[in-house]
């Protein structure tokens, strides 16, 4: 090689921002981007309110091609990378072209999760809403007055039940936990986001399995096993995986994504990981945890390529967050609510008739909250999350106006 | 890059409101309870005997590296290049709400429409050579506003959040 190369796997927000954050940075080498799906970088997030009808298709695309030659990006789009060495510093492209590199970035972001279960095998049977062949293939299937089944409350779940709802269709939201955000909030609050759903129109379905999907003349019989439903359309919400599968566990240590420090660096020298595809380290827990927002992804890829392009910069430890409408409520989850530890309390404040406030106390200082209407206040807990803050100061200064 | 900022001076501020009242006017704030670009938070504790009271009026502090604009999806915030003031193009917002829990400050306000506004330090008065509205207003001089190597240092790191983590070293004494 004549120049220094960085190699970007991924061509997300994690991979963008790394790409900009390089030549910003003076990075004169060159910059290969190397990604399965050809086109400019999709942001998935926008994806809700693309099918809601807020944003046009092509603003599901936030960079146009001319970021590319503006980046003096060499793009390799349209093949996915199968190999990675990292040691001897050279990827393997699923059409057997093997390029090297100087450093490296794993951003290859992350896929749907499709549970085991008997007939989900054939994928025409089931939707998916993550890539942009899937919320179009979703978006062709919507059919006012037809019956759909979203499998999986998770807030995507949650999000993509009001979408059909408000498109029309009759919704059956199915969770196999007993409540809707089994992993982001308390059941207090989620109970009230049941009831919130109950009453848009959402047949809510808790502690349900879904045992087998089939093809019935267009459609799906969902077998839930005393029950089953004939459904138009099975969106799977589920949650989804980073994509590694490429990554030499035997190299570059994984758990759900691959592990990075805070500068967004794997265990592997000149190898580092941004976005859905990796995992940083948690300010509550202080354990690596999988942190899969737009956000975040470009917040970590940005570090990341100022840390390739040669300087050496750090991230703050992250907290969990969560914002979404849902309806015409806002919903957020900031900090952990769930699985930090055991000696907490909870503290519960209603504010108005459809305000509420569920705080997570540890020794008396927030860990973390869940927020119904009440989300102007979702930045400042955030911060006093960092803060180590008590909850009297939050009481006394934010709560108390 | 020129960055203006705000100064805000703690032993001056008596919780008058004068300053939310006047970002809401000029800012044509409607309804009967507007959200206002600016509002005033009391801090209460007791130093010996004496009980003190605090008051921090905040509003957007137009961050050198400002959170929201990343985390917006649409990238509809910016930082303008001639005076580093943080503007939302409000027909690209689509109320998702990140920014609000990216803000520190919590200072994106969300209107009826759904969509995201917040101040933008009077920018069109400060081109003008007139003061933001709020600053105008101030009768105690809590709050200034100009070029942030104007801003003394000290009222500088007055004005950020750091009040924040001075309030930690109190509970940890």
């Amino acid at each position: 090689m004549s120049k220094e190369r960085i190699l970007i796997l991924g061509n997300g927000g994690a991979g963008i921002n790394a790409a900009i954050a390089a030549r910003k940075t003076g990075f004169k080498g060159e910059i290969a981007m190397v990604s399965e799906r050809d086109g400019p970088v999709f942001n998935p997030m926008l994806s809700p309110y693309y099918l809601k009808g807020i944003v046009p298709w092509e603003r599901c695309f936030p960079f146009d091609y001319r970021i590319y030659k503006e980046l003096d990006i060499r793009c390799h789009f349209g093949t996915p990378v199968v190999e990675l060495d990292g040691i001897g510093q050279e990827v393997t492209l699923g059409d057997g072209k093997k390029i090297s590199f100087d450093r490296c970035l794993i951003a290859t972001g992350a896929s749907p999760v499709i549970p085991a279960i008997e007939g989900l095998e054939d994928h025409s049977l089931y939707k998916t809403i993550r890539t942009p062949a899937s919320v179009l293939d979703l978006n062709g299937a919507i059919r006012g007055g037809g019956k759909a089944v979203v499998l999986g409350a998770s807030l995507v779940g949650l999000k993509a039940s009001e979408i059909l709802k408000k498109r029309g269709m009759e919704v059956i939201l199915v969770e196999k936990e007993m409540q809707v955000l089994p992993y982001g909030a308390h059941p207090l609050i989620a109970g009230i986001l049941t009831s919130f759903l109950e009453e848009k129109g959402i047949e809510v379905r808790l502690g349900i399995t879904l045992k087998g999907a089939k093809p019935w003349k267009g459609r799906v019989i969902c077998d839930f096993g005393e029950k089953k439903e004939i459904a138009d359309i099975l969106l799977i919400c589920t949650g989804v995986r980073a994509n590694i599968d490429f990554i030499d566990p035997r190299q570059i240590m994984i758990d759900k994504g691959a592990i990075v420090d805070n500068r967004m660096a794997t265990n592997v020298e000149n190898i580092y990981a941004a976005g859905d595809a990796c995992q940083v380290m948690d300010f509550l827990s202080n354990r690596h945890r999988w942190f899969g927002t737009w956000g975040f992804a470009c917040k970590q890829g940005l570090v990341a390529g100022k840390n390739m392009a040669g300087e050496d910069v750090h991230t703050a430890d992250f907290v969990m967050e969560n914002i979404s409408p849902i309806f015409d409520w806002m919903y957020a989850q900031v900090g952990q609510i769930k699985g930090y530890r055991n000696d907490v309390t909870y503290e519960y404040l209603k504010d108005g008739k459809d305000g509420h406030y569920l705080f997570v106390l540890h020794e008396g200082v927030v860990s973390g909250a869940n927020l119904i209407n009440t989300t102007h206040l979702a930045g400042m807990i955030r911060q006093a999350i960092y803060k180590r803050l008590p909850f009297s100061y939050i009481r006394q200064t934010l709560l108390i106006r | 890059m020129m960055q203006y900022g705000f100064s805000f001076d703690i032993s001056r501020c008596t919780g008058c409101m004068a300053c939310v009242i006047a970002c809401q006017d000029q800012n044509d704030s409607e309804g009967d309870n507007p959200p206002s670009f600016r509002y005033v938070i009391k801090y209460e504790k007791v130093q010996g005997t004496n009980p003190l009271i605090y008051f921090f009026s905040i509003s957007c502090q137009h961050c050198g590296d400002a959170p929201c604009i990343m985390v917006c999806p649409v990238r509809a915030i910016k930082k303008r290049d001639e005076d580093g003031v943080v503007v939302i193009d409000r027909d690209l917002c689509i109320g998702c709400h990140s920014c609000e829990m990216a803000c520190p400050f919590g200072a994106p306000k969300f209107q009826g429409d759904g969509r995201m506004a917040k101040c933008d330090l009077c920018y069109t008065r400060i081109e003008k050579n007139m003061k933001p509205a709020c600053v105008r207003i101030c009768p105690t001089g809590a709050l200034g506003a100009g070029p942030i190597e104007e801003l003394s240092k000290k009222k500088a790191e007055k004005a950020s959040f750091v009040f924040l983590t001075s309030l930690v070293g109190d509970y940890h004494r």
